[in-house]
């Protein structure tokens, strides 16, 4: 790329008590990339998030937004926008005037706010003026996007940003974040929903037990050819006829009628060539295999 | 931030509610005094005065800023300075606040600063209100104190002394300022257990709670050692403000503690606020 990272994070650790949440973790996030934060519950991926807005301190290692470290308070994070954990809001107040707040409080003039652009893109509309305490999940969390988008910060962090939200919101809030990075703004978002990630982001960050397992772009990490996607007619006996084929592992069933399976030495050709002739129709051979089935490989089954 | 501070608190209905009760009470207090008092006198704590309450509205007001302050002016504290930080936890907003570009210190200032000023308020309202229900009743007039000794007659030997309007008027001022200083102690305690456990019913029960223990602390007499630095100790002090001539001594000891426990508990609660994970 040629350009400095957005975001750095340099051989970070954290450790609360005997838990090791982040265990010497290093990765960047490029200018103007969406990146995808993805790894079992209990990963890390939180705390790492919460980690690059100053809420928490390293034990070890550094992370670094604009090229500036971050520290409780500093003031890079005035470009640097979040949504970690779910929404929070003063529920007596009107979603309007709790992000008028939050923005003032943070030392911000009003007019930089963009309020009404960050409105829109929540979708609420006359509901902005009501009381927060009667909002539904997906109202709060549409206006904590709206918060996080305040003042069009040029970094995005967002801790599962459609949680809650209908799939026609979902799609809204895709779009959204597709229109942010069309403008520049570099996102890094964690989320549980493969296949929104999968359509959301150009990268991915796979960590587990706070360690970095992989990152990529998600085209790498979906096309990587020590795995065959393989869909037939008959799966029980594909099953059978594959568990009894060397040079290759069965990984996992995927229905109706898929099945991973991780190459070690034999080749796909060899696969459909032993299920032919096993007279078990093949429909599909892929080298390819979506991002659920690349996470679930390389996390050991675990669901992010 | 402290303007947004300022617009949240003051949006609040526990703002509102706490100041309603306070006026309310006052009220209350005045009309109970008014309606009743012959020649009604009230005793002043354990200063030996006894006011009489129906030739001076001011005594209206010193009497109710005597009945509020055991337990409602600490509990205005404990809540307006213990609550806010815990409830922004509760909220979940305290994270996003925390992820803007300000120091901690900035932040925890404008709660305390707000949470102070509100307070000092809600407290200064109860003699105000009282006292102009009192002169309503019994119009501004001298207060009439009753002093004197028992101890080596047969006969009481008591005066009743009397304090002109405007010096009683200024007296009150400052005894009111020194009950409000009187729960600096009960509210570091509060705020400092609201950074250490960010939840609202901890820091305000510490609050109040270490106002009762200093209380039954205050009462065995095997702990007289302690008793100077006890919060509660000199809590009582400005009853004297009110006794002809008298000094007053004992309200320097009572600042001195109450600034020494502020310092005790408010630094460290910045301290710890500046440097602590937030995982709220």
């Amino acid at each position: 790329m040629g350009e400095d990272p957005v975001v750095e994070v340099v051989s970070l650790s954290k450790r609360f008590g005997s838990v090791l949440a982040v265990d010497d973790l290093s990765f960047t996030v490029g200018a103007g990339q969406v990146v995808g934060l993805l790894g079992p519950n209990g990963a890390g991926k939180t705390t790492t998030l919460r980690l690059l807005i100053g809420l928490i301190q390293a034990d070890e290692g550094h992370a670094s937004i604009l090229g500036e470290q971050i520290r409780p308070g500093a003031p890079v994070l005035k470009r640097v926008g979040s949504l970690v954990e779910g929404p929070g809001f003063v529920p007596y107040l009107s979603g309007r005037r709790n992000l008028e707040l939050y923005w003032r409080a943070g030392g911000g003039d009003l007019a930089t706010a963009h309020l009404d652009e960050a409105l829109a893109l929540s979708g609420l509309g006359a509901a902005a003026g009501r009381k927060v305490k009667t909002y539904s999940h997906g109202m709060r969390q549409r206006l904590g996007f709206a918060q996080a988008t305040l003042g069009a910060p040029d970094f995005l962090i967002l801790d599962e940003p459609v949680n809650g939200l209908d799939p026609h919101q979902i799609v809204e809030v895709r779009e959204a974040l597709l229109r942010l990075a069309d403008g520049g703004t570099t996102i890094l978002l964690s989320s549980h929903l493969l296949a929104e990630v999968e359509q959301t982001c150009g990268f991915v960050v796979v960590i587990d037990q706070g360690r970095l397992i992989r990152a990529g772009t998600v085209a790498e990490i979906t096309s990587e050819t020590d795995s065959a996607y393989l869909e037939v007619d008959d799966p029980h006996r594909a099953w059978e006829v594959l568990g009894a084929l060397a040079g290759i592992r069965v990984k996992e069933a995927v229905p109706p009628n898929g099945i991973i399976v991780h190459l070690d030495g034999a080749t796909r050709r060899e696969l459909v060539a032993a299920l032919v002739a096993a007279g078990i129709g093949v429909d599909t051979v892929m080298a390819r295999r979506n991002l659920e089935a690349a996470f679930l490989s390389m996390t050991g089954g675990e669901e992010p | 931030m402290i303007g947004a501070e300022f617009a949240k608190q003051l949006h609040r209905w526990r703002t509102r509610i706490l100041l309603l009760v306070c006026v309310a009470v006052s009220i209350l207090i005045g009309v109970g005094v008014g309606a009743t008092a012959n020649s009604t006198v009230q005793p002043l704590g354990e200063s030996g005065l006894v006011v009489l309450l129906n030739r001076s509205g001011l005594a209206v007001g010193i009497a109710a800023l005597l009945f509020t302050s055991g337990l409602l002016i600490p509990i205005v504290f404990a809540v307006s300075l213990g609550e806010p930080l815990a409830s922004e936890a509760r909220w979940g907003s305290l994270r996003y606040l925390l992820a803007r570009p300000v120091p901690r210190s900035r932040l925890l200032f404008a709660k305390l600063l707000v949470g102070l000023v509100l307070a000092l308020v809600t407290v200064i309202l109860i003699p105000i209100a009282a006292t102009l229900v009192g002169i309503a009743y019994f119009g501004w007039h001298p207060l009439a104190t009753l002093s004197g000794s028992v101890s080596n007659s047969t006969f009481p030997l008591l005066a009743i002394k009397h304090l002109a309007p405007l010096a009683v008027s200024w007296r009150l001022v400052v005894a009111t300022l020194y009950v409000a200083l009187g729960s600096g102690a009960l509210a570091g305690i509060a705020v400092l257990v609201s950074v250490l456990s960010e939840n609202v019913l901890a820091a305000v029960a510490a609050g109040i709670g270490s106002y009762i223990v200093s209380d039954i602390l205050n009462a065995l007499g095997s702990l007289h050692r302690i008793r100077p630095v006890l919060p509660t100790e000199y809590y009582d002090q400005w009853t004297r403000l009110f006794l002809p001539g008298a000094s007053p001594s004992g309200m320097e000891h009572g600042v001195i503690v109450q600034v020494g426990w502020m310092i005790a508990t408010i630094v460290p609660a910045f301290y710890i606020f500046s440097r602590k994970d937030i995982l709220v």
